[in-house]
């Protein structure tokens, strides 16, 4: 018996120290508008930049509340995620799906029952939303051929390392670059590769590129960290210096890409913004009345040590 | 009176956690975090159904995995099995134009098939369990991406698309979403069946020891063999409800669904060495997990906190299920 | 040395000992008897702190102790040696002497010198045939007996309580525990020693102390009591004269065994069996441990995997057994000898065990109807005295006697044309003996065939109508009972090729 009240007693303890987290803003009198974030995936970095900026942006607007849950790349877990927003009453949610049919049913729901919705980075099935914020992948592949097309002075062999097969982003991302040298016949594309979005698998793609071909000129990462994983292969081979690495997300951090084109491994990376900063300017505008943009694209930049950042 | 009560609870496994659960949702209510309009969010009815469609699905299972371990086995291959079921039912009723019957059917077929195959190598390849429903997770994920060719499979209604008898399962019936109803449909069944019908003796039999059921005429092969196949065939199920809920057939869905039932079944009181353990204690263990990951999750608290709160919560349970384990140590 | 003072005991809502007294001179060896449930089994895990919560006093040496758990119990000098032996097999004989106390250098490190030297230390003076290195596994049941005895010694237990140390030994490592149980007598120890046969408690015991029921009956010297004065005290009236009246009306004929051989992984299992058996008989099968007479039962109810040469004829028809499953539906029913691995379920009720061999029976479209059930089982608990306080406690709470009624009474639920009891008395009271071999006769009586061991040959010769002799698996004699005597027996037993 003794055991079973010791272990009851630690439960609520337990339970008490956790909640007790939630819980700080409730006395006081003008209760915040509550904005619920419901993140896909908070453990890629590009994802936890998002919940980053957010919370930066959040953190400026006393009159608003930010919370944010993470769906762990598992659609039933998100779904479950907006169910509780929705019991919560938030004002407004913000969702960035994980993927867009299983969460396409349950948007539709929030956003009948009242509630605004900002949809962020990836789209549903359902013009059930008030606002969209995206970046345009096609874009950003462009700017990067230009920039390629202009390093290399129209002439040169290129590899690309491609984000996972399949995936819009990468599709995209390859779209726009291919556009872009259409104009550039001298350059060649002489090597395309699946690397996942993994820094790893950038790496062992660009040690049998290098295996392969005498000269390289240029490798284009479909993101930064393929692209530094390219590039450490490319220096364990001491052939780093003939070779230019391109890549995209531009990240802030240590482990970014902006960081690596200030240590010279990457020669420019094109910056496909979160939109965590413009999701909370959105949602506070629509919170006061104000009428946004259906569809709002997100502009890039590149940023290399000639061109600043 | 006090030895009555007491014996009542030696005698009647389920009633631990029932009062685990009862303590979790009073904390729960206590510890509700409050609405702008002064409500207790946790006890809406939107959130006590949604705590309740959320588990019906691990509910499910949880429901064949508590055969399993009653016959002192366990079934890893769940969690592939829904995503394989989830599959095949997206295919069946986009691709394959099944109808709404057929691809039920075929469905429950397939996880039939994976838990015969699972139960046969346990029982005629005296292969532990846990090798043989480990092997049956890798293959049974494999298959579904093979049949899936890699990606996901939405499901949508109309012409050409699923039928619409296939809402019934998405639609809410008396304010209660259909999936909870299978659920407790089909944990007062198969409670039904261990408690009056004999092939529920002969789990427990098996669990409890296995050289005894054989030398008393039992067909421990084929009994044994018929719990995974149940495991199967509910995780199938389970499975039907998964896609139709994401409206999306999806091989790579259901990962570490089977810890997630196995940590139900366990804190339902059932002991992982078979041959002790009732249904009313893992319908109270899903509820436990269901509101745990609720009232968690209603709190905002992060992923690492909740998986440590988990951890916890289950040893406790264990701990409170073996109390006199202790003192008959010796 | 040692008193007990009112000791009561309870488990939930049954009172297991009532207001027990006596007390122990040191250097004595009591034995205690008692039937299975009389208490002796409790009263000895309040004496070693298994049970720390009970009524009344325990005594040793003028100071009043109460022991938390066992290990309490081994500081205070109190040693038990349990019926089933508790030592690790794969560990050496030095490991499992000083298991949970190993010296330990000054490096932290177990010091498996001073192990090994301080075991052979002890088992010299017992003039112990093996290297205290040897692993447990690798020697036998008996002198592992002796290990426990030494684990004892180790801790200078000056109590020893030893629970039915013979039921698993052989004659030959009887007669060597006896010796070294004077050893112990004579190095001062007092013993506690809790035993069903009788021989062994007028050969070995000073004094002996009855239970009965959870009660004191009685303390004796042993010189003042007689085998039927402690029969009586022990169950509590006058036995009948129990060489049953054998009734012989042999005609159908049942099992017909000829030149069965069995070959399994290249061992010869069984081989040369040839007999007869008719309907009414009651077969003995004698030999010593590992002769084959369990392979012999097993054999016939399809539970040993083997090749099998010769003919079987069961009732009209060959037969070459499949499993328990179908020799039970075509009625013939085994007893295993060991309840706990494969006889009891052990957490499940009694009318669980009791019936899960006719579920086929009592159920319609696959459920059990309760009621029938229930009637069918308490009818059975009566005819065979099964002593419980509800059919819905579990197995495990009742006394090893009583447990092996509720498993005849499983068996005989089958309703076997073939019965086969391997060991039915094996760690049981005198008492549940006699009533089994009772029954056995009744069943004979009725027309069942019995094919029953043990290896108490005067038990056989009693119950038995011919006895079957094997020897390293091969059968060395048929004998008529009347014809017979124990030597002769003996003599087929140990008779080798």
């Amino acid at each position: 018996m003794k055991k079973t009240i010791s272990i009851l007693i630690l439960f609520v303890a337990m339970i008490a120290v956790f909640s007790a987290c939630g819980k700080k803003s409730e006395t006081e009198k003008v209760r915040p508008k509550v904005i619920g974030f419901s993140q896909c995936n908070s453990a890629e970095p590009w994802r936890e930049a998002m919940n980053q900026q957010m919370q930066n942006e959040a953190a400026k607007h006393p009159e608003i509340k930010l919370i944010i849950s993470d769906g762990n790349q598992d659609n039933s877990k998100q779904l479950a995620d907006v169910e509780n927003f929705l019991v919560q009453e938030v004002d407004l949610l913000i969702i960035s799906p994980n993927e867009a049919q299983p969460l396409t049913a349950i948007v539709e729901k929030v956003h009948k029952s009242g509630i605004p919705v900002v949809i962020l980075d990836r789209k549903i099935m359902s013009d059930a939303y008030t606002s969209f914020i995206g970046a345009d992948n096609v874009l950003i592949g462009e700017m990067a051929g230009k920039y390629a097309a202009k390093v290399l002075n129209g002439k040169g062999k290129i590899a690309e390392i491609w984000g996972l097969k399949g995936s819009t982003p990468a599709l995209e991302r390859h779209e726009g670059f291919v556009k872009a040298l259409a104009d550039y016949p001298d350059i060649e594309v002489i090597y395309e590769q699946d690397g996942a979005w993994l820094r790893r698998r950038g790496r062992e793609i660009m040690e049998n590129v290098l295996q392969r071909f005498e000269k390289i000129d240029l490798v284009y990462g479909h993101n930064d960290p393929m692209a530094i994983g390219a590039y450490l292969a490319a220096k364990n081979a001491n052939r780093e210096k003939d070779i230019l690495f391109i890549g995209i997300d531009g990240l802030p951090g240590a482990e970014g890409g902006i960081q690596a084109v200030e240590n010279k491994e990457l020669s420019a990376t094109f910056v496909y913004p979160t939109g965590g900063k413009e999701a909370i300017e959105t949602a506070l505008k629509i919170l006061a009345g104000e009428k946004v943009e259906r569809n709002i694209t997100l502009g890039t930049r590149t940023v290399s040590l000639d061109e600043g950042k | 009176m006090k030895k009555k009560i007491l014996l009542f609870i030696a005698q009647n496994e389920w009633i631990k956690p029932a009062f685990g659960f009862l303590g979790l949702f009073i904390l729960s209510i206590t510890f509700s975090p409050i609405s702008n309009k002064g409500t207790l969010i946790f006890l809406k009815l939107d959130n006590l159904t949604n705590i309740l469609r959320q588990v019906s699905e691990i509910g499910i299972i949880s429901v064949g995995m508590t055969l399993v371990i009653l016959t002192s086995g366990i079934d890893l291959s769940v969690g592939s099995v829904l995503a394989l079921s989830a599959t095949m039912t997206a295919f069946g009723i986009m691709d394959w134009q099944l109808g709404f019957f057929f691809t039920i059917l075929l469905a429950l077929f397939t996880g039939v098939v994976a838990g015969f195959i699972s139960g046969a190598i346990t029982s005629w390849g005296k292969i532990q369990a846990f090798i043989a429903t480990l092997s049956m997770m890798v293959a049974a994920r494999g298959f579904a991406l093979f049949i899936a060719g890699n990606n996901s499979r939405n499901i949508g209604f109309g012409n050409g698309a699923a039928p619409e008898s296939f809402r019934i399962f998405t639609n809410t019936y008396l304010g209660i979403p259909f999936p909870v109803y299978i659920f407790i449909i089909i944990t007062i069944i198969f409670a039904i069946m261990l408690n009056k019908m004999r092939l529920g003796r002969y789990f427990f039999a098996i669990g409890s020891n296995e050289e005894a059921a054989q030398l008393a005429g039992l067909r421990v092969k084929w009994i044994r063999t018929s719990a995974y196949v149940f495991s199967g065939l509910l995780a199938a199920l389970a499975g039907i409800i998964h896609s139709a809920q994401l409206y999306q057939g999806n091989p790579n869905d259901g990962v570490g669904f089977e810890l997630d039932a196995i940590a139900a079944v366990v804190i339902g009181g059932t002991s992982l060495s078979g041959g002790k353990g009732t249904l009313v204690g893992t319908f109270f263990g899903v509820l436990i997990i269901g509101i745990l990951s609720n009232i968690l999750g209603l709190h905002g608290v992060q992923k690492d906190f909740q998986l440590m709160i988990k951890g916890a919560i289950i040893v406790a349970a264990v701990l409170l299920q073996e109390q006199n384990f202790f003192k008959k140590g010796f | 040395m040692l008193e007990f003072k009112n000791i009561s005991k309870q488990f939930s809502t049954v009172k297991v000992l009532h207001d027990i007294s006596f007390s122990i001179d040191k250097g004595k060896l009591i034995a205690l008897m008692g039937e299975n449930g009389a208490g002796k089994s409790t009263l000895m895990k309040i004496l070693c702190g298994v049970y720390p919560d009970f009524q009344g006093e325990v005594i040793l040496k003028n100071n009043q102790v109460q022991f938390k758990n066992p290990r309490d119990a081994e500081h205070a000098g109190i040693a038990m040696i349990h019926q089933e032996l508790n030592l690790i097999p794969d560990l050496s004989i030095a490991e499992n002497i000083f298991l949970g106390k190993e010296p330990i250098n000054s490096m932290g490190v177990i010091d498996s010198k001073t192990m090994l030297s301080k075991s052979d230390e002890i088992l010299k003076e017992f003039d112990f045939p093996y290297s205290s290195r040897i692993k447990i596994k690798n020697i036998p049941v008996g002198w592992q007996q002796m290990v426990e005895i030494a684990k004892a010694l180790q801790i200078n237990a000056e109590i020893i309580v030893m629970d039915e140390p013979t039921s698993a030994l052989s004659e030959s490592e009887i007669n060597i525990l006896f010796e070294k149980i004077n050893l112990l007598k004579e190095m001062g120890k007092t013993i506690i020693y809790i035993s069903h046969r009788m021989k062994e408690i007028f050969t070995l015991a000073d004094e002996v102390v009855v239970l009965r029921d959870g009660r004191f009956v009685g303390q004796e010297l042993i010189d003042n009591v007689t085998n039927e004065k402690l029969i009586q005290m022990m169950i509590g009236h006058e036995i009948q004269d129990n060489s049953v009246e054998i009734t012989k009306k042999y005609d159908k004929e049942i099992l017909h065994i000829d030149n069965l051989n069995v070959i399994a992984n290249n061992k010869s299992l069984l081989s040369d069996i040839n007999f007869t058996l008719k309907k009414g008989e009651i077969l003995g099968v004698a030999g010593l441990l590992g002769a084959g007479r369990t392979e012999l039962l097993k054999y016939l109810f399809g539970e040993l995997k083997g090749e099998a040469k010769g003919n079987v004829k069961y009732i009209t028809n060959d037969y070459r057994p499949k499993s328990a499953s179908d020799s039970i539906r075509m009625g013939i029913m085994y007893l295993s000898e060991d309840r706990k691995r494969e006889g009891n379920f052990h957490d499940l009720s009694l009318v669980f065990n009791s019936s899960i061999s006719i579920l086929d029976r009592l159920s319609k479209f696959g459920f059990v109807n309760n009621q029938t059930e229930k009637k069918e089982v308490i009818q059975r608990f009566e005819k065979l005295n099964v002593k419980k306080s509800s059919i819905l406690q579990k197995m495990n709470t009742l006394s090893g006697g009583n447990q092996q009624k509720v498993l005849l009474s499983r068996v005989l639920s089958t309703e076997p044309v073939l019965l086969m009891l391997d060991e039915p008395t094996r760690g049981i009271d005198v008492g549940a003996k006699e009533e089994i071999y009772n029954l056995i006769n009744e069943l004979s009586s009725a027309g069942m065939t019995i094919i029953v061991t043990s290896s108490e040959i005067p038990e056989l010769m009693q119950v038995c109508h011919r006895v079957l002799v094997l020897s390293q698996g091969k059968q060395t004699a048929l004998l008529k009972v009347e014809d017979t005597n124990p030597q002769e027996i003996l003599h087929y037993a140990f008779m080798q090729e």
